[in-house]
């Protein structure tokens, strides 16, 4: 049976909303505000993407360390992570209007900075194109390669251990490629990491909601598993908060052209309130509440800091892409909540059928390693 | 009169055995105060077996951090606005992105001072001698065996139908602890 069809009519529903969403934004949003469109979806695929990516990575670290916290979390992982190639065929209206969304690609009109002239043989139309498609052969290579061999131990270490180190440099230059290269003349060296931070914990937090949501017979997860997850959680949330702040910091005191020229949009006009709000709802609040071993172990508690988080992570992605190209100040187009919406939907589609596929084979085989154990008893 | 009994000490090779044993002494009517568990590595559930669940540990471990925390920020703020304001590249007096390292690195610091110093309160520590060390099973206690001790403060305390009792869990061994 093939997972990727909808099955159910909530899935025929999101496939429709999503199919119309996603025309909208990029048929009418295209010919109306072009930049913005494109802007718009650029920061759903960011997010989406990351969702999918860093749920990979997580598979990939639970293959090597193991633990009953990957186990019970798997099957949202892997069906997150399988929507790959659909994040691959989503990147397509980004690479095609590449000139609208980033000025580098349109050299007549770009080119007087001194800096940005000795980038250009890297901020290249093509070699952006090769790269990004690069990114996706090797994520979905690895994938595909991972997935086969995860019922072999070994095997998936020896694919997870080298993926993980891949998936550092791939999410370090993802991540530069579309959100920093919006801002040509800006560099930091701790971008990717916390990019890629915030990908696993959007992940994390995605996947715990959904272990935490279960509650059928097999699937009801233990107080003990959650206070596991509750602390990788509070682990990515902390990890996220250092290396935003490190930027933060780094930048504010050095207070140089170059390197303060992501945050004057930022923070000195009304963006900053988006600011404080991933200050209150990525860090501080979800900090605060799992500090608490209780709050760890109640499956309502930890299902609500989940999904506030996945919410934080989506400002995120929006904070990370958007505000450096609406210098204005805050700003919302009706295309910002097209987008994640079209995007959205279809990655959900795939993703409820993945995640059925994905847990039926989870049951059956803790099922057979069930009966095994009663064998061996 | 013989020497005062300080309890009696059951020793278990195996961490559920252990456990299972404070479970029975619990349901016996011993009060949790007067019954200790000792094994060389955290057993899983022990605590709540022993009603240990509620400890001041993490209080002070939370004021500490909020103490040394928000004192440390203020005497940033202090010295460097207040008490000492000096121009440091044009930059604003009270720089507080800068202010926040020290401050979170204060916070760590006196959680785990305080930590440290409610579990050394707590367990009666530091202490030079205790009655169990004249056991000469006790040793294991770090290596690779687990103990249970009832002491003889408990009011069901008595010498010889409490090591009747322990014998009845199937413990390697029960030996009299002497004060």
């Amino acid at each position: 049976m093939n997972a990727w069809l909808p099955r159910t009519l909530a899935q025929w529903f999101a496939l429709l909303i999503g199919i119309a969403a996603l025309s909208a934004c990029l048929l009418l949003g295209l010919s109306r505000e072009p930049k913005q469109a494109l802007l718009s979806y650029l920061f759903a695929f960011f997010f989406f993407t990351g969702l999918s990516i860093g749920s990979l990575a997580l598979l990939m670290i639970h293959a090597i360390t193991g633990g009953a916290w990957g186990d019970c979390i798997r099957p949202p992982l892997l069906a997150a992570a399988r929507l790959l190639p659909l994040m691959a065929l989503a990147v397509i209206p980004v690479l095609v209007c590449m000139h609208l969304l980033y000025d580098w690609s349109a050299p007549a009109t770009f080119g007087h900075h001194m800096q940005v002239r000795q980038q250009t043989w890297y901020l290249d139309p093509t070699f952006f194109v090769i790269r990004t498609i690069m990114y996706f052969v090797v994520w979905i290579g690895w994938l595909v390669a991972f997935t086969r061999n995860m019922g072999d131990g070994v095997r998936a270490r020896r694919i997870a251990a080298p993926g993980l180190i891949v998936f550092g440099v791939t999410s370090l230059l993802a991540s530069v490629d579309w959100a920093v290269s919006l801002t040509p003349h800006w560099h930091s060296s701790i971008f990717g990491m916390m990019v890629g931070t915030g990908w696993l914990l959007g992940a994390c937090a995605l996947a715990t909601a959904i272990a935490a949501t279960w509650r059928d017979r097999e699937m009801t997860v233990a107080p003990d598993v959650l206070h596991d997850l509750g602390n990788l959680l509070l682990m990515f949330v902390l990890a996220w908060s250092y290396l935003a702040f490190v930027q933060y910091l780094t930048v504010w005191i050095a207070d140089l052209p170059d390197e303060n020229a992501w945050y004057i949009p930022r923070t000195l006009t009304s963006w900053r309130y988006l600011a404080w709000f991933l200050i209150a709802f990525n860090f501080a609040l979800p900090f605060a509440v799992l500090l608490s071993r209780a709050a760890k172990r109640h499956r309502g508690w930890l299902r609500a800091i989940a999904v506030m988080l996945i919410v934080a992570s989506c400002a995120d992605a929006f904070w990370l892409i958007v505000p450096g190209s609406r210098t204005g100040g805050f700003a919302l187009r009706w295309t910002d909540l097209c987008a994640p919406v079209g995007i959205g939907a279809l990655w959900w589609c795939g993703w409820v059928g993945q995640l059925r596929a994905a847990r039926s084979t989870w049951a059956s085989s803790a099922a057979a390693a069930g009966e095994l154990e009663q064998s061996h008893g | 009169m013989s020497a005062r009994v300080h309890g009696l000490l059951a020793e278990f090779a195996e961490a559920e055995h252990l456990l299972a044993a404070v479970r029975r002494v619990r349901e016996e009517g011993y009060f949790a105060s007067c019954v200790e568990a000792y094994s060389p590595y955290p057993v899983e559930g022990l605590d709540e077996a022993l009603d240990a669940r509620h400890h001041w540990v993490p209080f002070w471990m939370l004021l500490g951090a909020i103490g040394g925390g928000t004192f440390t920020y203020w005497l940033e703020w202090y010295s460097a606005v207040v008490n000492y304001p000096i121009n440091v590249g044009g930059r604003p007096t009270f720089s507080w992105p800068a202010f926040i390292p020290p401050a979170v690195e204060m916070t760590i610091l006196w959680a785990v001072l305080l930590g440290v110093g409610a579990v050394l309160f707590g367990a009666r520590l530091p202490r030079v001698h205790h009655p169990l060390f004249e056991s000469h099973e006790f040793e294991r206690a770090t290596s690779d065996r687990f103990f249970l001790l009832v002491r003889s403060d408990d009011p069901r305390f008595d010498p010889q139908a409490t090591q009747r009792f322990l014998k009845t869990l199937s413990p390697l061994s029960v030996v009299e602890v002497a004060e």
